[in-house]
């Protein structure tokens, strides 16, 4: 059973960029948008199960310099158009 | 609901494949037009029989073609169904089988409306060339951004405008033909009233149609496939050639086809062959990426038009639409008509906005998500954990028209509550 995921990331100031490639280079992370608003950067992420889901953003995403807090919403339902 | 397959953002291959796909089917597109104009031009001549010759001869085509589809390529089973290789084209096919329902309804007035274009198609293509035909069909465009803009009752915005007018321009500049030596008024008259009304009007309806059956689910809520769809639009569209050229073969036509249709038949298998392939590349590449920049860059076939026709040319100097005494100022023309089209087409195609908005759901209140999924402009929404219960990814043309669908729609909606707008600045996918 594959699970998806938003995370949300707040970044340090002067670090999105590097932040934007760090991320990048996850292969599960299938798209990462630059936003304005309440968060800097959101991404979505495709794994096979909640561990992986543990694995990839606490040994990998939480390594990255630059962010400064995250929060990952799983998706439990999702409705596409067309 | 099936999961998007990986993508890793940083790879290249899968982007590379895509934008291949894309510009070949582009590319195919004009090689088969081309094919249409010569064939036309020296076996038979007159455009209805021709057309109705090619329906048939690609009605054969394409159910060979699909017959090949139905071999089963794996062993492995989704579900209760065995893959064949019409899989690996459209996810959702799995044999040849009659619409019924509404899905019949939408295929049937898709296959009324591409007879129409496809008829007028053949005319066109007889009366103008090739050359001339690749920027008419770019016109459509501007009648289904009409239709959204009545739809949404929202004014267009100014790229909308703009494009339009170059769109249009550029259709006008690249069908004037000097070939001659003199401008033939009349007969550029005709022709842009035909292709402005009922030539991009009837193609308007048959992209409206074709999507309609392709999104419509059926009785057993699977959705209909384009394979599918492709050959029943075909066998409609191949009735109303044949009786289309029903007058012009009791006029004695028939002696043409029967003298040259051995000769014709190549090349026109190969015709009908790319056609398949180009509309099979372009389906399989929006499947892969964003449906607008499909759409932009397989509009680079007006421009690999003109030297297909310039090199053919060389053969068949007769080929409409270039040639004759002014050689260069109708290329001038043509060039300078086409790169409007493609640049009012890919400004179009690239200057949509994402969003995604966060969402809370009031408690208490039933949730009716069908509300949020068929506003215009929502792509998808997913019901997510964590301090929002709703993310809903929008795709719109500007930031103005964002406003007012989050102030007319879906604040409206009782059950939404604390709605947060986060505009996308730069994506990677």
């Amino acid at each position: 059973m594959s699970v998806s995921a938003y995370i949300f990331f707040e970044v340090e100031l002067g670090k999105t960029r590097q932040v934007v490639d760090e991320l990048r280079k996850i292969p599960n992370i299938v798209r990462v948008a630059i936003v304005t608003g309440e968060y800097d950067v959101i991404v979505r992420i495709n794994v096979e199960n909640l561990e992986e889901l543990f694995h990839i953003t606490t040994d990998r995403i939480h390594m990255i310099e630059g962010i400064t807090d995250t929060q990952t919403a799983v998706i439990e339902k999702e409705e596409i158009q067309e | 609901m099936p999961l998007p397959r990986n993508r890793p953002v940083s790879k290249i291959r899968n982007k590379s494949t895509f934008y291949l796909l894309v510009l070949s089917s582009g590319i195919i597109t004009s090689f088969y037009v081309v094919l249409d104009d010569v064939v036309n031009l020296e076996l038979i001549k007159d455009p209805f029989i021709f057309g109705a010759f090619e329906m048939v001869v690609g009605f054969v085509v394409s159910l060979l073609f699909v017959a090949f589809l139905h071999i089963p390529f794996r062993k492995k089973e989704v579900g209760k169904r065995r893959l064949n290789l019409g899989y690996l084209f459209d996810r959702n096919f799995q044999r040849l089988k009659f619409p019924r329902g509404k899905v019949g309804i939408y295929t049937l007035l898709a296959g009324i409306f591409a007879s129409g274009s496809t008829i007028l198609y053949f005319y066109l293509l007889k009366e103008n060339g090739s050359a001339v035909i690749m920027p008419f069909s770019q016109f459509v465009l501007i009648y289904l951004l009409i239709g959204e803009a009545i739809a949404d009752k929202e004014k267009p915005v100014i790229v909308e405008i703009q494009s339009i007018a170059m769109i249009a321009i550029g259709v006008i500049i690249a069908s004037l033909s000097t070939g001659t030596g003199t401008l033939d008024l009349n007969s550029l008259l005709i022709n842009i009233a035909l292709i402005m009304g009922p030539f991009s009007l009837f193609s308007a309806c048959y992209i409206f149609f074709q999507k309609k059956a392709l999104t419509t689910k059926n009785d057993q809520g699977r959705l209909y496939d384009t394979i599918n769809l492709r050959m029943w639009t075909m066998v409609i569209i191949m009735i109303s050639q044949c009786i289309a050229a029903i007058p012009s073969l009791i006029r004695g036509g028939f002696t043409e086809v029967a003298t040259n249709w051995k000769t014709a038949l190549t090349p026109v298998i190969f015709s009908m062959l790319f056609v398949f392939i180009a509309i099979v590349f372009s389906t399989r590449a929006l499947t892969m990426g964003k449906m607008s920049i499909v759409r932009a860059l397989s509009s680079v076939s007006v421009i690999v038009t003109i030297p297909l026709t310039l090199i053919v040319g060389i053969w068949i100097p007769t080929i409409s639409g270039i040639g004759g005494e002014n050689l260069s100022t109708t290329l001038i023309l043509k060039i300078a008509g086409s790169l409007l089209i493609l640049v009012g087409v890919i400004a179009l195609a690239l200057s949509e906005t994402r969003s995604i908005l966060l969402a809370k759901v009031k408690q208490g209140e039933e949730i009716r998500i069908e509300e949020l999924t068929k506003i215009k402009g929502v792509t998808d929404v997913s019901f997510i954990t964590g301090t929002y219960d709703l993310l809903i990814n929008v795709k719109i043309r500007s930031i103005g028209k964002l406003y007012s669908m989050t102030e007319n729609s879906i604040a409206k909606l009782a059950w939404i509550t604390d709605v947060t707008t986060h505009h996308i600045m730069k994506e990677y996918e």
